[in-house]
């Protein structure tokens, strides 16, 4: 009741419901930037809430993290642009929505999966804190390196048409995280002596120009593009039939966002990938995965949205900032003179149940701000195909410029579009790129760290109980992947 | 024996394996480095991508279909396809090169009307206006709202 009672009255009172208001709105212009992350967002309203009540101050930038998330998503389904890490999975069936004319359907349809995700996140959030950060402090070395090789076995499942071209991408992207500070012994890797690659490639630069740059590149290559049909305009909003349809992929998507979201450096990016691999698995469309599923757009979706609610556990009751974005949050915490971990709650309840409500405010102000700015974003994107690309580039250019002032950021982004390009004539899947420029850094330094631990003694992986039941996920996962891409297929057409 | 797109993958990989082990054996062995070393998942990988490109030349000659690619319209499209590609990634590298010397706003204002040109708008005087604005509109919202440090270029006041 207390929690009920906090959260009501800090939404009825004071500054929280405009703060979460104004969160939302700059998270989703944030999170749809290509290049400017949730983090970076977060962090860039940091100095306003500096002398803002600690309530609204920490809702204001919960509600910039709940909007990012989903904002990631808008240009992920119109221009094939994740926003953010974790919208890189809602390109794969949102763009090709778009591409058939249901550009509205699909924003549609993350915009209710996104809340769907974060009203469940929330709720995980308000009652069960307390027996759900346990499972932050079960994450080792080992486990962590097990997380990662889970989220790595998915490349075989976004391989298509050839594994071996999917296990190159992957490799690719794998060996692109391998530049910069070696995580142990702190010596340069790959740098060339640029100073700007220290801290290595950010996967979002990988995603911009494999994504953003490559498709453009491709639509001005292609003989008819000008000529290429136009979309719809109308956001359409999931009817009750598509409900039905969708709640599996929703399920799927709220059971692995709390999971990923509980573990730190789990992340948005690892839960949206599973989730689109399960809901493929267990749909009863499969076939449409990868062509325009509704399905691969809802359960990534969910996930992400999940996750921003739930990486809150660890940071409030242990201090743990699991991803950049929580660290953020932290940040907000201790500029207000509060310490997260196990007394927070005792000594300022008032301050996290108002968050609370502020979550639950920004969850539904998100669906509205998303309502009234969808409409304009698909009228935008309807616009003359060479004004289009000219902004869309436009748009990639100064994103990725202004994070960190960095030309060498544009020059990266420029050359992952050239490889993109290259990449698809060849038929290489980039999404496997992508997966290994996410988790290579966490798959390595991890894995280093366990072998550290055990003085070079491999066991470690399998005496952790969580790692080995992570270990044995993932090769359930590759064998079953294995299995329905070209076992299955190959016996059906002996039987045909 | 003719060479498949496949086949110039494989090899080209080969290629690029060989030439990243060579740069990890380059990598400096530090005092505080652990058994696996900051060369040990480079030379990992690298044997790796060489075993996946060694596999997919020997696949690609066991296969008697020709692989599947983007193979839409004549070859002579496709080439003119690629060479429009070419164009517009290098008119966004004149754009990285020519960012600090002509500053921001110039530099995309430029890049704007020069990118729709290249797709096919006719170069009217909206056009340029639609360029000025979006230039001068980009610059207000990363610079003065979210207090980005653009480069102004030598013409402007404060460049």
């Amino acid at each position: 009741m207390d929690v009920l009672s906090s959260a009501v009255s800090a939404l009825i009172g004071g500054w929280t419901l405009p703060a979460a208001l104004a969160g939302v709105v700059w998270g989703i212009l944030g999170g749809a930037l290509p290049g400017l992350s949730p983090s970076v967002a977060m962090a860039l309203l940091l100095p306003l809430t500096y002398g803002m009540d600690p309530t609204a101050a920490l809702t204001m930038l919960a509600a910039v993290y709940v909007g990012a998330e989903y904002g990631g998503s808008i240009p992920a389904i119109l221009i094939r642009t994740p926003g953010t890490n974790a919208a890189a999975a809602t390109t794969i069936d949102g763009y090709e929505l778009a591409k058939q004319g249901r550009a509205g359907e699909a924003l549609g349809i993350s915009l209710m999966a996104g809340f769907v995700g974060g009203l469940f996140g929330l709720i995980l959030l308000t009652i069960a804190t307390e027996p759900m950060a346990a499972v932050a402090l079960a994450f080792t070395p080992p486990a962590y390196c097990a997380l990662g090789i889970l989220g790595l076995s998915v490349i075989a499942s976004l391989s298509g048409k050839s594994l071996i071209k999917g296990l190159i991408a992957g490799i690719l992207g794998l060996m692109i995280a391998t530049v910069g500070t070696d995580p142990v012994s702190g010596v340069t890797r790959f740098t060339g002596g640029s100073p700007d690659l220290l801290g290595g490639v950010r996967p979002i630069l990988v995603m911009v120009g494999l994504f953003a740059v490559t498709e453009m590149l491709t639509q001005i290559s292609t003989p008819a593009w000008d000529k290429a049909s136009h979309r719809d305009t109308r956001l359409k909003l999931p009817n009750f039939a598509m409900w039905k349809r969708l709640w599996p992929s929703q399920v799927i998507g709220c059971i692995i966002g709390t999971f990923e979201g509980l573990t730190p450096g789990g992340g948005g990016s690892i839960a949206a990938f599973l989730s689109y691999n399960e809901a493929r698995r267990w749909s009863k469309k499969p076939e449409e995965f990868g062509k325009g599923s509704v399905e691969g757009v809802a359960a990534p979706e969910c996930a992400n949205n999940v996750v921003t609610a739930t990486a809150l556990i660890p940071m409030l009751s242990f201090g743990i900032p699991g991803s950049n974005s929580a660290a953020v949050l932290l940040g907000g915490f201790l500029l207000h003179g509060l310490i997260p971990g196990p007394m927070l709650f005792q000594k300022a309840p008032e301050v996290v149940y108002g968050l609370y409500g502020g979550l639950f405010a920004a969850n539904i102000l998100m669906v509205l701000v998303g309502i009234v700015i969808l409409g304009p974003c698909l009228w935008l994107v309807n616009r003359p195909k060479p004004y289009l690309i000219a902004f869309i580039l436009a748009i990639v250019v100064s994103g990725v410029y202004a994070t960190h002032a960095s030309l060498t950021d544009l020059w990266i982004v420029l050359a992952m579009g050239a490889f993109g390009y290259a990449m698809r004539w060849f038929g290489i899947p980039t999404l496997p790129m992508v997966l290994g420029a996410v988790l290579g850094f966490l798959v390595e330094s991890s894995y280093r760290r366990s072998l550290v631990l055990s003085r070079g003694d491999h066991a470690i992986f399998i005496q952790d109980p969580v790692s080995l039941g992570l270990l044995l996920a993932a090769l359930a996962l590759t064998a079953y992947s294995v299995w329905a891409e070209f076992i299955k297929p190959a016996r059906k057409l002996k039987n045909a | 024996m003719t060479v498949s797109r496949d086949d110039v993958l494989g090899l080209g990989m080969m290629v690029l394996a060989a030439a990243y082990w060579a740069a990890a054996d380059r990598i400096p062995v530090s005092l505080l480095s652990d058994n696996v070393g900051a060369d040990g998942a480079p030379k990992m990988l690298a044997v790796a991508l060489a075993t996946c490109s060694a596999l997919l030349v020997v696949a690609t000659r066991l296969r008697t279909a020709p692989a599947a690619g983007d193979e839409d319209g004549s070859p002579s499209d496709r080439r003119r396809g690629h060479l429009r590609a070419i164009g517009l990634l290098a008119g966004l590298g004149a754009y990285a090169l020519l960012l600090p010397v002509l500053g921001y706003p110039l530099a995309l204002a430029l890049l704007i009307g020069g990118t729709a040109v290249y797709g096919g708008a006719r170069p009217t005087l909206s056009l340029v206006a639609i360029s000025i604005v979006g230039g001068v509109g980009f610059w207000l919202f990363f610079s003065k709202f979210l207090g980005v440090l653009l480069p102004l270029g030598w013409w402007m006041p404060g460049g």
